[in-house]
């Protein structure tokens, strides 16, 4: 048997060589986003990128089913859209609102965005004081029985008498760790300059340098009367305080590590949360640094960090005389007069 | 150097840029430099481009992994045909074949090179030649090339094996290479030399037998010939075009102890099996690799195999292709003999040899600057066939020390450096997904992989039939292939070449031999 013959292999060769002149430009453009559009000319097209934690979700863009997502594979990237325009994505599940989005969609650009899907039915769970009677001692005339506490109560209930906030935020050169308790400090609640602002006994402040990013710095300055600012928290060095009635969002990390959240054509340094009636309290949703949870008068909601377009806004519990607290960065309980709550999501 | 044979130059048997001095040493430094410094160049491009250029960075990585399927699709091309034609010269009646052919005059000295091997691993090898149909009683000289350095354990072993099969063959000499010779680095090269020269001081002149009428083979000594390797041989030669500017090239398969090694070293030895299948489609690329062979007059002219360097094995090849102004070529003869695999009493320990004989084998690249050296002084050689020559050589060592990492560990770079504003980008969504899908498709070869190593493996020991799985994980082992192709290729390759970039030269590494007392015999058959 002859070995291969120098024709066969040339004309392989021929036909490789070719297929990767003409296939290698193919996908690099392909990849950029280029399509083919009337007439064989090439189009730009923009994409958006859903991320989820949810599976067996349903994914839609302009009424159009795009796919169901699976187990491991949770995350949907959609591309081909036609850019410079507003697209509208929808995801459904059974059981779970359905959450919406208008999105604007830039050529050889992927828009991101993260669905906010509670559960239509939220199960809460009711926190009792006690955990019933045990017989404490035994007469042959009375039978004495005393309460057993639940210590789950108690710990709850400790937790919402206290009025300490603490937060910290990590940065590359910086590490900012502030305790006070807003009863004695109303708004005065943070200086890293102004000592005679600074009641020592209350706030540890450590840090390496004096650097603190313009706007921590700046908030006092800028916002004129702080008294009514309190409630500053930080996730994830997304920053985060109460305002007149509204939450406002910035981001405390690196420009370059901003979130999508805070870009469309342009990036904004601020977001503001507000709704028709005003926000009382606020805390992040557990595992998300762009979800909010509020609390107005008779509501608690779940509310995305998220302006560019109507944010979506699920309820999670409704009531009088409210009051929430997420412990461990993790739980929410809900307190309804003197009954506590855990939400159960 | 314009009339002056070359093998008689004082550049001949130059290893390395230490060997000369002014500017023929800065040249050839400078040679010995540049491997590593495309293949490192290529690397801290592609990070370099992934941080500051990162579009750049991903339209090369696409057009990359384009070019690795196709070159998969034009590798498994070769592959498969070769196969078929190992296949059809297994099966061949290689007597038959020779039937119209005179060859009594014609003598096979195969010269098994030993270190410190077990007497079973040199037994196995001579009892395989006795076994091979071939006149060996009267036209095979078989030489034991032990070292002095072994101590007297080797020639003890090589006088046992002589006494027992001396009279299989014509003649059994037995050598014994003295240690430390100026000039000479301990290895397979200086002891081969040694006793190719002892063959024709105490055997060939004194028998009158011309230089012409001699095949040698140089074999490693744990070779095992198949039955009709030397009819084939015999072949080839005497059908040649042209044989004392040939040498001839057989595929070696790592066979012999492939049941009892660990799944990566099974891996590795088969995919450098497979490598040289391809090879022997594509003769202008292939030089001569482990077990070859090539007439004594032609290695007498020359001096024989080079005795200062590592890869004796390909250097024969460069040194007869300078010799003969371009005119010496590898005949394949798509023949196999079979060989061990790496396999130690540890895992770690094969993983290790298995890493140290790849990195010896990478060491070839120290023909780079001795090929390009050497064309810059040979003025009678092409310089079209100059060029193509050092493309070849240059690309292939290039590619296998770069490609994988380039595939496997940078194709996602540009999304981890690239920065925010590449992140956002359609380009940095599907640049993973198109890596994965054409890197999917490449890994389809691997089936075809999977079926030709099935086909090339000896029958399963007895002592292991209960053991069904093994043969699933036979064809299991492939999923392996990215990682071995980095580990055991692409890493080995840096380092071989990152030492010659910076003078440190290695010296020769004998491979363990071991194998596992399954009781059964080695020889292999085909599937």
């Amino acid at each position: 048997m002859q070995p291969l013959s120098r024709t066969k292999r040339i004309s392989m060769l021929v036909v490789l060589v070719t297929l990767f002149l003409i296939g290698a430009p193919g996908l690099v453009l392909y990849s950029t986003g280029y399509r083919f559009g009337d007439a064989f000319s090439l189009v730009k097209t923009g994409g958006i990128f859903i991320h989820s934690s949810l599976s067996g979700t349903e994914v839609f863009i302009d009424d159009e089913f795009i796919e169901n997502n699976g187990v491991i594979l949770r995350n949907t990237l959609i591309q081909d859209l036609k850019p410079n325009i507003v697209h509208k994505v929808f995801v459904a599940k059974k059981g779970y609102h359905t959450w919406v989005k208008e999105l604007f969609v830039f050529p050889n650009l992927v828009t991101e965005a993260s669905i906010l899907m509670l559960p239509t039915e939220i199960e809460t769970r009711k926190i009792n004081p006690s955990l019933g009677t045990i017989a404490s001692s035994i007469s042959t005339t009375t039978a004495n029985a005393s309460i057993l506490e639940n210590p789950e109560y108690k710990i709850v209930e400790e937790e919402f008498a206290s009025t300490v906030q603490q937060f910290e935020i990590e940065l590359s050169t910086t590490t900012l760790n502030a305790k006070y308790d807003v009863d004695d400090l109303p708004g005065r609640f943070i200086s890293a300059t102004t000592s005679s602002l600074v009641r020592p006994k209350e706030i540890t402040i450590k840090y390496a340098t004096t650097t603190f990013p313009e706007f921590i710095l700046d908030l006092e300055t800028e916002v004129g009367d702080i008294t009514e600012k309190i409630e500053l928290k930080e996730k994830q060095k997304m920053l985060t305080w109460l305002e007149g009635g509204d939450v406002h969002v910035r981001w405390a990390g690196e420009e370059e590590t901003i979130p999508f959240i805070f870009c469309v054509d342009e990036c904004v340094s601020e977001i503001v949360v507000s709704l028709d009636t005003n926000i009382e309290k606020y805390d992040f949703l557990p595992g998300r640094n762009d979800v909010l949870i509020v609390q107005t008068l008779n509501d608690i909601f779940a509310i995305e960090i998220d302006n560019r377009s109507e944010p979506n806004i699920q309820p999670i519990f409704q009531g009088n005389d409210l009051d929430f607290k997420v412990l461990n960065n993790n739980d929410i309980f809900v307190k309804e007069g003197d009954v506590f709550y855990e939400i159960l999501l | 150097m314009e009339n002056e044979d070359y093998s008689k130059s004082p550049y001949f048997h130059v290893a390395h840029a230490r060997d000369l001095k002014g500017k023929d040493k800065f040249i050839f430094r400078l040679l010995e430099i540049f491997p590593g410094l495309l293949s490192w160049g290529t690397i801290l491009a592609i990070i370099f481009l992934s941080a500051y250029k990162p579009i750049w960075a991903a339209y090369f990585i696409i057009a990359f992994d384009l070019y690795w399927l196709l070159k998969t699709a034009h590798l498994s091309f070769h592959h498969r045909y070769n196969w078929k034609r190992l296949k059809h010269n297994i099966a061949l009646d290689w007597k038959d074949m020779t039937k119209a052919l005179k060859y009594e005059h014609l003598y096979h000295m195969v010269i098994l090179p030993y270190y410190d091997e077990g007497q079973s691993v040199v037994e196995e090898s001579v009892k395989s030649l006795s076994q091979t149909q071939y006149d060996t009683k009267k036209n095979m000289i078989v030489i034991l090339a032990t070292e002095a350095r072994a101590g007297k354990e080797a020639e003890e072993i090589a006088k046992r094996v002589k006494e027992k099969y001396k009279n299989s063959f014509k003649e059994i000499l037995i050598t014994v290479h003295p240690a430390d010779l100026p000039g000479e680095m301990a290895g397979k090269g200086s002891n081969i030399a040694w006793a190719a020269e002892r063959s024709r001081v105490e055997v060939l002149d004194p028998n009158n037998i011309d230089y012409k009428n001699v095949l040698v083979s140089a074999f490693d000594v744990d070779t095992i010939a198949w039955p009709q390797y030397f009819l084939c041989l015999t072949w080839h030669f005497l059908t040649a075009e042209d044989p004392y500017n040939s040498s001839f090239q057989p595929v070696p398969i790592y066979s012999n102890n492939i049941w009892d090694a660990p799944s990566f070293s099974r891996v590795a030895a088969m995919t450098s099996t497979f490598w040289q299948m391809i090879q022997q489609e594509r003769p202008e690329k292939l030089t001569t690799f482990s077990s070859h062979a090539v007439s004594f007059q032609a290695l007498y002219e020359i001096g024989y195999w080079q005795k200062n360097m590592v890869s004796e094995d390909s250097r024969i090849f460069w040194n007869l292709f300078l010799a003969k102004n371009g005119n010496h070529k590898v005949i394949p003869i798509s023949y196999p003999v079979s060989m061990d695999a790496n396999l130690d009493t540890t895992t770690f320990k094969t993983a290790r040899n298995v890493y140290k004989q790849h990195r010896r084998w990478m060491w070839g690249v120290e023909n780079i600057p001795y090929i390009l050296f050497g064309f810059i002084k040979n003025k009678k050689i092409s310089l079209v066939k100059k060029i193509r020559y050092s493309l070849v050589q240059i690309e292939g060592f290039w590619s296998l020390a770069t490609n994988p990492i380039v595939i496997l560990l940078l194709g996602w770079l540009p999304l981890v450096l690239g920065g925010s504003a590449f992140r956002e980008t359609v380009l940095s969504y599907n640049l993973p997904l198109i890596t994965r899908n054409l890197m999917t498709l490449a890994m389809a070869g691997l089936i075809l992989s999977a079926i030709i190593a099935a086909s090339l493996v000896p029958p399963m020991p007895e002592n292991m039939k209960k053991r069904k799985r093994k043969w699933f994980i036979m064809f299991l082992q492939w999923i392996l292939v990215p990682f071995t192709i980095v580990i055991f290729g692409a890493i080995p390759g840096l380092e071989a070449q990152t030492r010659l970039m910076f003078g440190k030269y290695m010296g020769f590494w004998v491979t363990p031999k071991h194998r596992e007392e399954s009781g059964e015999d080695l020889k292999t058959e085909i599937q």
